[in-house]
């Protein structure tokens, strides 16, 4: 069943551009200049029950300008938007109870229960969304037993940490049972343990309660783990629509090297040979991205030129495969 | 349903009284806003009253009277929070908007219930007041004199928080509204007449048309035996056609404001 249902939307909205300095500034106090951006330029998609769609795109490519239409933050400029059966726009009460926003970091519960327990908070969200004793209560033993939250339930949330308060703001935007998630970064800055919790969860609730979720993340890991579905938006335009697997496929034809320096001192040198090489901090390897068929070349002059202690070729994960692309665009 | 959406307020209310009392050293330090000025007052008013014995109408009582009051309505008149504002610069608004709830009516709440613990220790500051300056103040003639004047602040209070309100809307459209909100803030000084009796200025009867003077000049006055001769329902119902119509002008502004909002921020 059809959830989410998108045709030619499009967002332009005016910003204000500042000329750099004193000067620019008193410019600016006297007529300030604007300039149009068109943030979505006509895009159209659906989402099903029970599906959980991945969103990604590089920053400013259009994202969370999408799902804060799709939530009724944000006023479309021109299109059909459709969730739900409401415009989300309207903000009808009946549509606002069925769905939840997460925004990474910064939630709502913080915001209101800072210097009191996130219990409190909690039963204010109940009453917010009208939920029943019974299953409020359901819920939330369910949502702290899986979470493992219990010992933290009573601490003011000032004084806990940030993946606490995440595993937290969860349990509130999913307490009254929401059928449609928009989540947009709900792993960001947290540990690997804690991210892997919170995934964890979000497959749970979906699948638990056929639940609808767009999803967004820098994190490629909690979009392949997660997302039965891929949308790669840049620039405003959606340029991929399908399976994991399948955009690696669409974008790659390519192969992944990965090898490490014996002395790190010939890093300049090797930057000047490829400059899209990548360095991956927690394992001190270097990544480049290359077409297949010059995979074998490559690995040759890299041994005739540095002093290789590993080398490895495989094929790319889709983060190496998007960053790629979106580097290629911009 | 009614009392579904009440209880729905009435959490907002819960939660913001449990905020509140994490403030206990700061609420009473907020007392010296209560004290002070109407102290400072006194002596002013004092040394001017030596030369007459009635100014305008006032006697010195009445006068003294009438700024404690004044203060203590205009100190715990709700105000709608500069953090409207900034939620709408920078993009704390959204998760407000994809709740069910009403946004004025969260703020309302949420303004009115925390202000519920300053205003008790606000009368304790008006009972120290009235007992350190016993021999000048003056006490409502009875008990209706008393409510009257509680139920004009009160909703002279309601309607100075939808003003500010809107104020703070203007954010949707402003790069910074706060220098609106501050010369607001210092308007309604004046206009609420907290700074001198609107009826002692002149062009009174401008000030005297205006809504602000429910704020604390009108209920005051009640108060200290002024308005003994007024038709409380006709004033009642100017009152309500201010709040109503500020009200309506809100919410067209909020639903205006949500069309050129851009939701800055990853929020």
């Amino acid at each position: 069943m059809e959830v989410i249902k998108v045709k030619d939307l499009h967002k332009i909205y005016r910003r204000p551009i500042k000329e750099k300095g004193l000067k620019g500034s008193i410019k600016e106090f006297f007529k300030r200049k604007y300039e149009e951006v068109h943030a979505l330029k006509g895009i159209s998609f659906e989402v099903y029950e029970g599906e959980i769609l991945g969103f990604v795109g590089p920053n400013g490519a259009g994202k969370t300008t999408c799902m804060k239409i799709l939530s009724g933050v944000l006023y479309k400029t021109k299109g059909y938007v459709n969730v739900l059966g409401f415009d989300p726009f309207k903000r009808e009460k009946e549509f606002l109870k069925k769905i939840t926003f997460v925004m990474g970091l910064e939630g709502f519960l913080e915001e209101i229960v800072w210097d009191i327990s996130a219990r409190d908070g909690l039963y204010f969200i109940k009453d917010l969304y009208e939920v029943n004793d019974k299953v409020f209560l359901e819920n939330l033993n369910e949502m702290v037993e899986i979470l493992d939250v219990k010992d933290i339930l009573d601490v003011p949330l000032r004084r806990i940490s940030k993946g606490q308060k995440m595993r937290l703001e969860l349990i509130a935007s999913l307490i009254y049972n929401p059928s449609v998630l928009f989540l947009d970064e709900p792993t960001l800055g947290l540990d690997i343990v804690s991210q892997k919790n919170i995934r964890e969860f979000i497959k749970y609730y979906v699948e638990k309660n056929k639940a609808t979720c767009i999803l967004t993340s820098h994190y490629m890991k909690d979009v392949e783990e997660l997302s039965d579905r891929l949308i790669v938006i840049n620039n405003g335009e959606i340029i991929y629509e399908g399976s994991v697997q399948g955009a690696i496929e669409k974008f790659s034809g390519k192969k992944l090297i990965k090898f490490s320096l014996k002395d790190e001192r010939d890093k300049e040198k090797l930057k000047n040979f490829y400059p899209k090489i990548h360095k991956d901090k927690e394992e001190g390897i270097y990544r480049i991205l290359v077409p297949k068929s010059f995979a074998s070349e490559i690995t040759k002059n890299l041994f005739q030129n540095f002093e290789i202690t590993d080398i490895t070729i495989e094929e790319p994960e889709l983060e190496e495969v998007l960053r790629d692309v979106f580097e290629s665009s911009s | 349903m009614f009392l579904k959406v009440l209880r729905k307020y009435i959490a907002v209310s819960e939660i913001m009284i449990l905020d509140a009392l994490q403030y206990k050293i700061n609420t009473f330090f907020l007392l010296s806003v209560i004290l002070v000025p109407p102290l400072a007052y006194f002596f002013l008013w004092k040394s001017i009253y030596t030369q007459k014995e009635i100014i305008g109408n006032y006697k010195l009582g009445e006068i003294i009277t009438y700024y404690i009051i004044t203060y203590f309505f205009l100190e715990t008149k709700p105000r709608a929070p500069w953090d409207i504002a900034h939620s709408i610069k920078n993009g704390g608004f959204s998760k407000y908007i994809t709740k069910p709830i009403n946004h004025f009516f969260f703020y309302f709440f949420s303004e009115y219930s925390y202000l519920f613990v300053w205003w008790i220790t606000a009368v304790f500051g008006v009972v120290i007041l009235f007992f350190a300056l016993k021999n000048y103040v003056i006490l409502p003639y009875g008990l209706l004199p008393f409510f009257l004047s509680l139920l004009f602040s009160f909703f002279g209070g309601v309607l100075g928080f939808i003003i500010e309100y809107i104020l703070n809307l203007l954010a949707f459209w402003v790069e910074r509204p706060f220098a609106f909100l501050r010369f607001f803030d210092l308007t309604i000084y004046f206009l609420s007449g907290a700074i001198i009796p609107l009826d002692l200025l002149p062009f009174k009867n401008v000030f005297l048309f205006l809504p602000f003077k429910y704020i604390s000049f009108f209920p005051a006055r009640i108060f200290i035996g002024k308005e003994v001769n007024i038709n409380i329902l006709n004033e009642l119902f100017i009152l309500f056609f201010w709040i109503i119509l500020f009200y309506s002008i809100s919410q067209i502004i909020l639903y205006l404001g949500r069309k050129s909002y851009s939701a800055p921020g990853s929020i």
